[in-house]
């Protein structure tokens, strides 16, 4: 999801920019020589992410995920986002250099909100299944997790996008805020059950994907 | 045209900035006219001098005008009544002139530039040193990463796999997400101990400097210096003409 260049006002621009860079320095306070290639290599899944293409009907959605890797990464989501949405926009126009601080904003900011909003349901899920083997619990955990940072990845992005168009053009944009909500609905269906069931897979396959935050305070 | 030919990086990425930045800026639809009919002309002088350019723009430009068509769609139209009213018109024409101006100046300055090429200009304009050396690093995993997931794309089609709407596609695209996140945790496993074992523990790693401001030819000069004065023209013509 990204706003295209041109469409925000400078006053909207700058105030995102200004929020974004807030959001970048906590994220490279956290950056260390270890965490780099982490950051690195999240950054590139973001953007490879961004490729994978799911059929609805006659057209196409790709995938966002950005609640996700803010589950798994924390306040890095900030400059890892703002990494994969310059290559995005170096490489294919999808967004803009003008309106990256916006377009980090909007991603990045629901997904450090997913990251400590589901912290105690990933510990719990986690936790339960190597105390108590109830394994169907668990994956029942780790799926509600993965449902719901889609939903605060994809709901925050929308909300953050509406924000943004009601400070440019109040009342005139109200249409285009709701065709860019309503074209979100299959795209946050669709996240909702890729993440849940990556969320599940890794809990299976890497548990400790969920411990990449507590690894880089270290 | 070989990397030699190419103008400095620091300086497209700053007159890319700048066009983005007058755009963003101006209210005026004759300001943000002239600004067009420069991209578009400067678009055909590129088109007609440059193989594949013209149909990289034109890819570019119908991908963005995508969100045009939604502007139209919205801002100016009463839905119920399907009444047109003149300021949604004129925001709406604004919006889409700084749209198509800002994507075709930005498209043609940034043409052909690598990710690295972006990292070291961005830092040679002031980028902290350690986010250029991230975007530098993401750029090098992308390749491994996509090449990562060609090989188990490969792998799901070689097993009859096709993308169709249902739930098994969903399930299939989301171990494809899975396990590049598991490659790409496992990669930094390994590069964190190569690292270590390097002794490397510093965030800034070194790149190679841009060569000084001073010693960049005047043909590149000229490049910011036209983009200026086209800019200064396009603010202040129409200002004149009233």
């Amino acid at each position: 999801m990204h706003l295209a260049d041109g469409v925000l006002n400078l006053s909207t621009l700058v105030a995102c920019a200004a929020l974004s860079a807030g959001g970048i320095a906590l994220g490279l306070r956290r950056l260390s020589a270890q965490s780099l290639p982490l950051a690195a290599l999240f950054a590139a899944v973001f953007f490879v992410v961004g490729t994978v293409h799911i059929p609805i009907g006659v057209g196409s959605v790709h995938l966002v995920l950005n609640g996700l890797i803010g589950v798994l990464l924390g306040w890095l989501a900030f400059p890892v986002i703002f990494v994969a949405l310059s290559l995005q926009a170096l490489l294919f126009s999808f967004g803009g250099f003008a309106v990256l601080g916006a377009n980090t904003l909007l991603l990045a900011a629901p997904a450090v909100l997913a990251h400590f909003a589901l912290r105690p349901l990933l510990g719990r899920s986690t936790a339960a299944a190597t105390e108590l083997h109830t394994v169907t619990a668990h994956r029942r955990g780790l799926l509600l997790a993965g449902v719901l940072a889609a939903t605060l990845g994809i709901g925050g992005a929308v909300l953050g996008a509406a924000v943004m168009l009601w400070s440019t053009g109040q009342d005139a944009l109200l249409g285009l805020i709701g065709l860019i909500a309503l074209a979100q609905i299959p795209v946050w269906l669709i996240d909702a059950a890729v993440s849940a069931l990556v969320i599940a897979t890794l809990g299976r396959v890497l548990p400790r994907a969920f411990d990449l935050t507590r690894a880089q305070s270290r | 045209m070989s990397h030699e030919h190419r103008a400095d990086g620091r300086l497209r990425l700053a007159a890319a900035l700048l066009v983005s930045i007058v755009a963003a800026l101006s209210q005026s639809l004759d300001t943000l006219s002239i600004m067009l009919g420069f991209a578009l002309l400067a678009a055909l002088l590129l088109a007609a001098t440059r193989a594949g350019v013209g149909k990289s723009l034109i890819r570019r430009m119908l991908t963005v005008n995508v969100i045009v068509i939604a502007i139209w769609l919205t801002v100016p139209i009463d839905w119920p009544t399907l009444a047109w009213h003149d300021e949604g018109i004129v925001l709406a024409t604004q919006m889409s002139l700084r749209i198509n101006v800002i994507t075709l100046a930005v498209s043609m300055l940034l043409m052909q530039m690598s990710g690295i090429d972006l990292a070291r200009a961005a830092i040679a304009l002031g980028l902290p040193q350690s986010l250029g050396t991230l975007l530098a690093l993401a750029v090098r995993q992308i390749a491994v990463l996509a090449e990562t997931r060609n090989r188990l794309e490969q792998a799901m089609r070689a097993r009859a796999y096709r993308a169709r709407v249902g739930w098994r596609t969903l399930r299939v695209s989301a171990q494809l997400v899975a396990w590049l996140i598991v490659h790409a945790i496992v990669r930094a496993e390994r590069f964190e101990l190569g690292l270590k074992a390097r002794g490397l523990t510093a965030t800034r790693w070194p790149t190679r400097r841009s060569s000084p401001w001073r010693s960049l030819p005047g043909s590149e000069w000229a490049l910011l210096c036209g983009l200026a004065l086209a800019l200064t023209m396009a603010v202040w013509l129409p200002r004149i003409w009233s």
